[in-house]
């Protein structure tokens, strides 16, 4: 190739790869558990007392819906697997062979320090393969299980208001879940955007698509590509078997992700009209990165329709896929407001 | 030798490295003001040695690593030629521990430490990795200057704590500026 022609070509991928994903979304720990792993979680967390803020009545179970997030969605797209063993036996130890989670006061005897809610503590071998990981929550913390913003605690007991209030327990896990996975901090590479991995607890609560895709480009599966659909209007796509597997779909169904800006109050209109395409889903997740809506046949015979009002200004996505896992084609997808 | 971290705003590599070489856990956001109080050591250096050893807990083995912290400045706490300082994880022959927000170090790094120096911890840097603050050498080539630990600029101190938003990012401070903010918040809290 003439140097004319490579430059043309560098250039032309740093613009395409510009236009739809950016490189900054993940970062990772440089270890990896083996393809085909199940990766056993000893749940050691104990019952504690009373009911929990989101209506668990048990820490474990805190344990068990952060590792269903990761199954449900990252995980669906990659050769690992999580489970989980409630009430595990065995003492609460690190480098024994297990992947136990439990609180404590220390780690291997240290203490966490100011303002530290738990460690992951993974051990590995030549070649970075994660052999084992355990996860040790600080048991001089103030946690709780809940959603959304942070709580902040008015009631003058701590140091300062932001570490006053009880933590929720799940976002910590599923951040500290994502580490035993192999995933670091995406602001240490300079991404701004709210994720679950961002180095310090946020009002981030779940696994948004940067950790999904960081899960991905790990495991060398195809990333979900976000393009932009700011302006209202008609846009064409193809599911193909070099799109992602739709992270809020179960199975392997393929999708194409889009993102717009929706202003608190709009009322917004999408539908998915199938070409060779040929029984189009539509998923809408909100600002949060939860589920806001979905729809299968709602447009008229096959195609799908969403119509929602935006609760709150935000980055909306769209998630088009399909019904069935091997479904692959052309479709229309159109967004209207108002 | 003390090394600097040359170029870190323009170079995507020394991103990346800066990035591979932080571990990971998850800390409350700390502010300015609470990092000088809860560190009972400030000071400025570099690393001069570092080495994983094994040890034994309640909760069993482990691997630690000391790093020999050379001073260069005392910005608070008693003046001290070098600081042994042992973190959490380390890598002994095949075998390594990763322990996530936890910091680790190349011999030369230069920084600013905030020390928690009064117990054992699995960080002696306050907020386990938020007291770390790496010396660059200023884009503009003025000198050196400060990132946080997760490599952010932030132009003032009031910025620490708070989250960045999307956007370009700041010039980094001058090490002589921030240095000179925590000296006067060391003073004020006397």
């Amino acid at each position: 190739m003439s140097r004319r022609a490579w430059v043309l070509a560098v250039l032309t991928a740093v613009v395409v790869t510009g236009a739809t994903y950016s490189v900054k979304a993940f970062t990772f720990t440089g270890l990896r558990w083996p393809n085909g792993s199940v990766i056993s979680l000893k749940i050691k967390m104990g019952a504690g007392s009373g009911r929990l803020i989101d209506g668990k009545t048990h820490w474990d179970q805190t344990v068990v819906a952060s590792a269903t997030q990761w199954n449900s969605t990252a995980l669906k797209g990659v050769p690992i697997r999580l489970t989980t063993v409630r009430n595990a036996s065995g003492s609460k130890k690190g480098n024994d062979g297990r992947n136990s989670i439990f609180f404590a006061r220390t780690v291997f005897g240290r203490a966490f320090g100011a303002n530290t809610l738990g460690v992951t503590a993974p051990w590995f071998f030549a070649g970075n393969v994660t052999s084992e990981a355990d996860i040790v929550i600080n048991s001089k913390k103030n946690f709780n299980s809940y959603r959304g913003a942070r709580l902040i605690d008015t009631t003058g007991v701590g140091s300062t208001p932001a570490a006053r209030g009880p933590v929720d327990i799940m976002r910590v896990l599923i951040h500290e879940i994502g580490h035993l996975l192999g995933l670091n901090h995406p602001d240490q590479v300079g991404q701004r955007q709210a994720t679950i991995m961002k180095s310090s607890v946020s009002n981030t609560d779940r696994v948004l698509i940067d950790d999904i895709n960081g899960m991905y480009r790990l495991y060398r599966v195809p990333i979900c590509r976000v393009k932009a659909f700011n302006a209202p209007g008609a846009r064409n796509g193809n599911l193909t078997n070099t799109d992602c597997i739709a992270p809020h779909r179960p199975g392997t169904k393929r999708g194409d992700l889009y993102s717009f800006t929706g202003t608190a109050g709009q009322v917004h209109t999408i539908t998915m009209t199938r070409g060779t395409l040929a029984d189009p889903f539509l998923v809408v997740l909100g600002p949060n990165g939860g589920k806001l809506s979905q729809n299968n046949n709602g447009g008229g015979g096959k195609n799908a329709r969403v119509r929602f009002t935006a609760g709150t200004t935000g980055k909306y996505t769209i998630e088009a896929t399909a019904s069935a896992n091997t479904d692959r084609g052309t479709y229309t997808l159109r967004r209207t407001v108002g | 030798m003390p090394r600097h971290f040359s170029g870190f705003l323009l170079c995507t590599a020394c991103l990346l490295l800066l990035t591979a070489r932080s571990a990971s856990s998850q800390p409350i956001p700390m502010t300015f003001d609470e990092l000088v109080s809860e560190a009972n050591v400030v000071v400025r250096g570099y690393v001069a040695d570092q080495q994983a050893e094994w040890i034994d807990s309640d909760q069993g083995r482990a691997i630690v690593t000391v790093v020999t912290f050379r001073v260069e400045r005392t910005l608070k706490g008693t003046n001290r030629v070098q600081i042994p300082l042992e973190f959490l994880g380390g890598t002994i022959g095949d075998v390594g521990l990763r322990p996530s927000h936890v910091p680790t170090f190349e011999v030369g790094d230069r920084a600013v430490l905030f020390l928690d120096t009064t117990e054992r911890l699995i960080s002696p840097v306050v907020g386990s990795e938020l007291g770390l603050f790496r010396i660059v050498v200023s884009p503009d080539g003025s000198g050196d200057a400060v990132v946080s630990h997760n490599g952010v600029t932030f132009s003032s101190v009031v910025q620490l704590g708070v989250p960045s938003a999307d956007g370009a990012p700041a010039a980094p401070m001058s090490l002589g500026r921030f240095e000179a903010e925590i000296v006067q918040a060391v003073q004020e809290i006397r």
